[in-house]
């Protein structure tokens, strides 16, 4: 293999796959990343059996080839380097990668790019077009309420539906359950489901931040893996075995007391709560009042610390049903108020022990479902 | 000091057997009789760890000229006349054989004046003969000096261990004498060295610090007196440690009987016993705990080196040992264990609780009312009382980083603190949860779905005995048929971890035999909540965590132990770190 | 050997034709209980059978020659996992069985399965076996586990009856010795002494074969054993508390005392049983002389007990304390 292509270049691409890579695994070659000349470009890869990325950057390829360097070594190494022609040749007896660029020159001791696990690439046509920022915004709104817990694995996934021309996410880790569907551009033939490891949805979202073309969802013929093909990039990630649980039946169907109050302001009285809700276990309390004849409608947010005091903010609502006092897991009220995305949402309870229902106002593609708490008993 | 030979009836009463086993129990004779003539200074030199020579000099009544062969007589005491005697044994010596034994095995030069006569008088004898017999000038008192010891019964000489180990024994028999008469002075030579000296002063801290050195010395308790006149006649007292300070074995449990010092596993296990959950498993705490009780109640005649015991209610000494220490642990801890942290929250202002009533249409809880006992819940609102934050068990510290995401590195007005983060958190979060326990307000998450656990047939009967524990901590939990339990809600603090985990982990808390004695089911499923749910070794904290945390366990009743008993935190005081740099 | 077809193990022919069939049938089980004793080849035929199911070659796998062969030969197979102790003594814990199910959970990187090789499954904690119980009864339907331990009977009984059993015997010892000659190269005279010290375990026998240092721990582990006969309790009881401090000295001392009483046995009961120590044969003949049939099979029970206590986490110190009491008197 011998290469040439700019710093600038070879350290972005870089830091897109640096975080693929699993420095700490049993496997010594998934420390590394893999340097591979592919029709006239470079192609770097890392992947950490889970989450796998590749990048392609432009290069002058002389020689085709491939090898793979320790990733830590090589990003330092690239980083350090001044803004110019990086020159790259592999000592095939060696397994050395040489580098030159500018004055300096380094040796790097690699591992037979053979031993490097495949991280496939797109083959011919097809696949799902998504517009990005429609993307970015749906994982943003589901991949929080997925559990981090390891002891149920599916739950630390999201499951993605695909049926006729629309796409559903939905998450749950136990307490909560965020689902956003999402309007495809054409239909798919068959619906199917998979199950992406919500740590996946998270890498994409951050490495697609500058994408502005269509991201293409493709599923690979064994149905192991999801592809998603960006500008010069792709993220691929392993799926998540299992049947998820059947979202739609967590989602209650009716409601006693419909709120709507400011998004804005119910952040900030969910913050102001956080802070005193800390030492006990992050209960806050919600008292919906509605409104009369002459006063309108409230909803008090309260939480209470045996330590620093108490803090009670109260907002105006707009309420249809009745009176309630529900207490809830402020951290979990200040996830999803953070990204409903609209000036206006709205909390649909029933009783102190039944689940609440948050919705954007205005946006029927976003449902996110909250377990109450409860003190004493 | 009137000497009488014990009357066969008397002497067959009496526990046979040999009583000078090596020098240090001759050493224990010797001061026995010493003490027994009201000495105030008793002088102990030895040679070559006593095996060359053993001499005690005191400072009592001294035995008058004509019964000074007596005192060597077997069977022969001034302490006891008949079998009546025996059963308000107050003495020490009661047993008219050690001269004797001591005599018969050794070469022994006595010389003693009584207080009221003008000359004393010397006694040398051999193996029991008396060689010499003299006039001699001396103070009142006695010295008695014994060589050669066995040097007739060469099969026991060689028993005898290294000088090293004889002088061991001889500290502990004089160091336990020392603890247990503080008014008297003791003197220790070893090979024209002294080694330790008690200032005979009555207090027996100072003794303590003799013992112990400066620095346990200081930091020992006094043992609360009881208030109510004990109707039992037991009187208990002496020094026990703060939980801070503590032993790698009972070694250094003390126990003395009316002034007798005793081993008693009951009584040594009273003492742990009162140290229940403060101390981390495998640490003993250090003692001098002295019983008083009236003579007819013991009986201290059943083992001939007199270290056993027997009291006609044992059990009474057992309560009022563990009592005492306790309620010293309790008072005389910086922080009484009683005042929960809660509790110590001045209540907010009037106008903050007006304007809170107004917009919450909640009562406030009056701050009086956390301070409550169980089961107390007064009809009539109780006006509510003020506290101020206590000063604290632990003084204010400031947070210095975190050591390996393991410890937090803290700095007092003593010295350096280091703390362990995961045993700290769980006594913080153990205090509070059964805090709010009382409350009836411990906080509960509910699950998106019920969660169904298999157990074991015996986890699973055991949690259904105890729903309502688990229903108070926060678990909702249901049978769910055969061995599966249905979770509806769990703590708030555990709901982030596998119901499965915690219910199995609360299961085995509950399971025979591993709650322990005095400890509630509460106390032991909170515990494992705690555990669960506490900042694990490893995990990187913030200087805002770390700070709150540090807060928080100032807080604590017993901040120094995590609620299993291991230590939170070693404390490094300036003295030591100076120490160490050598400064 | 050539029974084996291209599966490259040495005899255990019935395993192998069980596992073959298998996989050409695609009737694979979900789960293996591979049981024998240390060194018989446990590993090497959950490698062979992980080879074979992740092969994609031509003709029947494993082909040897494909990318997932040879990734399995040299251990950096994506969808193979090896979990084991730390050594051997320690404790396989909970935390690998949990990290294991997280990458178990997700679909295979490269083949159409993926499998999980526990070795000496017997060290799992409790909690780590009964981890383990719940992906045994809902694998994901590309997961293969092949369970190894000694012994069945260390195992939660709930593990075995949710695994295939495919129990590995002792291989003949002209078998091993045939196999040390012609694959491994061993001079005939060091292949004829492996095989018979190794009690038909291949895995041992190469083991041993590449450890320069083996044979002089076998020559003074003897040497300690005659010298034990001839000392005080006192002494013995110094020995042992020296050999308690390191449980793999421990394990591999009793395995060739054991194997030594036994050929003891043998020779005074004049029996035509083949010997293992079969370069010592005077030595033992001394024995059997001084100590009869009877006495050494005592001392052989003895050894065995205190075997099988070390195995039961008896406190190794004491048990090889009550052993060196067992252990005939001067």
């Amino acid at each position: 293999m011998k290469v040439s292509c700019l710093q600038e270049n070879l350290a972005k691409g870089l830091s897109i796959i640096g975080r693929a890579v699993s420095p700490r695994s049993t496997l010594p070659v998934l420390g590394n990343v893999l340097l591979a000349t592919d029709a006239g470009r470079l192609k770097l890869s890392a992947t950490n059996l889970e989450i796998g990325i590749n990048c392609w950057i432009g290069a002058k390829v002389e020689d085709e080839g491939a090898i793979t360097v320790p990733a830590r070594t090589f990003i330092d190494l690239v980083n350090a380097l001044p803004p110019e022609r990086v020159d790259m040749e592999l000592i095939v007896r060696t397994q050395t990668l040489n580098l030159r660029a500018g004055r300096s020159e380094a040796n790097i001791k690699g591992i037979d790019a053979q031993e490097f696990p495949i991280v496939p690439v797109p083959e011919g046509e097809g696949g799902i077009p998504v517009e990005p920022d429609v993307l970015r915004t749906a994982i943003s709104q589901v991949t929080f309420a997925a559990a981090t817990d390891e002891s149920r694995p599916i739950l630390t996934g999201v499951l993605a539906k695909f049926e006729d021309a629309q796409l559903t996410l939905a998450a749950a880790d136990g307490f909560r359950l965020s689902v956003r569907t999402v309007s495809l551009p054409q239909s798919v033939s068959d619906p199917f489901n998979i199950i992406i490891p919500a740590r996946a949805l998270v890498e994409l979202g951050r490495i697609s931040g500058e994408q502005k073309e269509p991201i293409v969802i493709i599923i690979t013929p064994t149905r192991n893996q999801v592809l998603f093909q960006l500008t010069d990039v792709v993220l691929v990630s392993q799926l998540i075995d299992g049947n998820f649980p059947d979202y739609r039946q967590i989602i209650p169907r009716d409601y006693t007391t419909h709120t709507v109050v400011d998004t804005a302001a119910f952040l900030k009285a969910c913050k102001t709560a956080l802070i005193f809700a800390r030492d006990a276990a992050h209960i806050t309390r919600l008292h919906i009042k509605p409104g009369t004849e002459l006063a309108p409608g409230s909803m008090l947010v309260s939480a209470t610390s045996a330590e620093t005091g108490d803090d009670v903010s109260e907002l105006d609502a707009s309420i249809e049903g009745d009176e309630i006092e529900i207490a809830f897991n402020v951290k979990y009220l200040i996830d999803v108020l953070s990204v409903v995305g609209t000036p206006q949402v709205a909390l649909d309870t029933t009783t102190p022990s039944s689940p609440g229902v948050i919705r954007p106002v205005g946006d029927l593609n976003f449902t996110h479902v909250i377990m109450p708490m409860h003190l004493g008993r | 000091m009137s000497i009488r030979v014990l009357p066969e009836e008397v002497a067959s009463q009496i526990a046979a057997g040999e009583v000078v086993e090596r020098p240090s129990s001759v050493v224990k004779e010797l001061v026995e009789n010493a003490i027994d003539a009201g000495a105030h200074d008793v002088r102990v030199e030895t040679r070559a760890g006593g095996k060359r020579s053993i001499r005690v000099t005191d400072d009592g009544c001294g035995v008058p000229a004509a019964e000074v062969e007596l005192a060597f007589h077997r069977h022969s005491t001034s302490k006891l006349t008949t079998a009546d005697d025996l059963a308000r044994i107050t003495t020490l010596g009661f047993r008219g054989e050690a001269l004797a034994s001591i005599a018969a095995v050794s070469r022994v030069t006595f010389v003693t004046r009584a207080v009221d006569e003008p000359v004393g008088t010397l006694l040398r004898l051999e193996g029991g003969r008396v060689i010499t017999r003299q006039e001699s000038g001396r103070p009142p008192g006695t010295a008695v000096t014994v060589e050669d010891l066995f040097f007739n019964v060469p099969a026991r000489r060689k028993f005898l261990r290294s000088e090293r180990t004889e002088r061991r024994h001889i500290d502990g028999w004089l160091t336990r004498y020392a603890l247990a008469y503080p008014a008297l002075r003791f003197t220790l030579a070893h090979d024209g060295r002294v080694v330790f000296q008690s200032p005979g002063n009555d207090r027996l801290r100072d003794v303590l610090i003799a013992v112990y050195g400066l620095e346990v010395g200081a930091a020992v308790l006094e043992i609360v007196p009881d208030d109510q006149q004990p109707v039992s006649g037991i009187r208990v007292t002496g020094f026990v440690s703060p939980p801070s300070l503590h032993r790698a074995n009972r070694g250094y449990i003390t126990l003395f009987v009316n002034g007798r010092w005793v081993q008693d596993v009951r009584l040594t296990y009273a003492v742990i016993q009162a140290y229940h959950t403060l101390l981390p498993s495998g640490r003993y705490p250090l003692a001098v705990v002295m019983v008083r009780l009236p003579p007819e109640e013991v009986d201290v005649n059943v083992h001939p080196a007199k270290a056993e015991v027997r009291f006609r209610d044992s059990d009474a000494v057992f309560r009022a040992v563990q009592k005492a220490v306790r309620r010293t642990l309790l008072e005389r801890s910086p922080v009484p264990i009683a005042a929960r942290p809660l509790a110590a929250w001045p209540a907010p202002s009037a106008q903050w609780r007006e304007r809170r009533e107004r917009l919450t249409g909640l009562k406030p809880r009056p701050a009086g009312e956390q301070l409550r006992l169980r089961g107390e819940r007064p009809d009539v609102e109780a006006p509510g009382r003020v506290f101020t934050p206590p000063a604290g068990k632990l003084p204010p510290l400031r947070v210095v980083g975190q050591l390996g995401a393991t410890y937090i590195v803290a700095e007092g007005p003593e010295g350096m603190y280091l703390i362990d983060q995961h045993a700290a958190h769980e006594r913080v979060l153990f205090e509070r949860l059964l805090a709010e326990r009382e409350q009836a307000e411990v906080a509960s998450q509910a699950l998106l779905e019920p969660v169904p656990v298999e157990l074991t047939p015996e986890a699973a009967s055991l949690l259904e005995e105890h729903l309502d524990v688990l229903g108070s901590l926060g678990f909702r939990v249901e049978p769910f048929g055969g061995m599966t339990m249905l979770v509806r809600a769990l703590p708030a603090i555990v709901a982030e971890t596998d119901p499965a985990r915690v219910l199995e982990d609360v299961a085995a808390a509950l399971s025979a035999g591993n709650v322990p004695l005095a400890d509630t089911v509460e106390e032991a499923v909170a515990r494992q909540v705690c555990k669960r749910a506490a900042v694990k070794a490893g995990q990187i904290l913030a200087q805002e965590e770390m700070e709150k945390l540090v807060r928080a366990l100032e807080q604590c009743a017993s901040p120094r132990t995590c609620p299993h008993g291991r230590p939170t935190m070693i404390h490094l005081s300036v003295e030591q770190l100076a120490r160490e740099f050598g400064r | 050997m050539e029974t084996n077809g291209n599966w490259g193990i040495v005899g255990h022919e019935w395993a192998v034709a069980l596992l073959r069939r298998a996989v050409a049938r695609g009737t694979i089980s979900h789960a293996y209980l591979l049981t024998g004793p240390p060194g018989v080849g446990k590993t090497t035929l959950a490698r062979a059978l992980a080879a074979a199911l992740l092969c994609q070659g031509e003709g029947e796998p494993p082909c040897g020659a494909c990318r997932a062969c040879r990734l399995v030969a040299g251990g950096n197979h994506p969808d193979l996992h090896v979990v084991a102790s730390e050594r051997v003594g320690a404790s396989l814990k909970i935390d690998q069985v949990r990290e294991l199910q997280r990458q178990l959970a997700l679909t295979p990187n490269e083949g159409r399965w993926r499998v999980a090789i526990l070795r000496r499954f017997e060290e799992a904690t409790t909690s780590a076996a009964n981890a383990l119980l719940k992906t045994l009864e809902e694998p994901p339907p590309y997961v293969v586990l092949a369970v190894l331990a000694s012994d069945a009977d260390r195992l939660l009984p709930t593990i075995v009856s949710r695994c295939q059993q495919v129990p590995l015997r002792p291989l003949p010892v002209a078998v091993v010795q045939q196999a040390l000659i012609e694959r491994w190269h061993a001079e005939p005279e060091q292949a004829e002494l492996l095989a018979h010290l190794s009690g038909g375990r291949l895995g041992w026998a190469v083991r041993t074969l590449n450890d320069r240092t083996a044979l002089r721990r076998r020559a003074q582990r003897l040497a300690d054993l005659d010298h034990l006969l001839n000392i005080s309790i006192i002494e013995r009881f110094r020995y042992a508390e020296r050999l308690a401090r390191d449980p793999v000295a421990t394990q591999e001392t009793l395995d060739l005392w054991i194997g030594w009483w036994r050929d003891v046995m043998l020779v005074a009961a004049e029996t035509d049983a083949p010997l293992t120590n079969v370069d010592r044969e005077s030595a033992l003949r001394d024995y059997a002389h001084r100590f009869g049939v009877e006495r050494s099979a005592a001392v052989v029970e003895a050894l065995r007990s205190a075997a099988e206590r070390l195995k039961r986490n008896a406190n190794p110190r004491l048990t090889l304390e009550v052993l060196m009491l067992d252990l005939p008197r001067p």
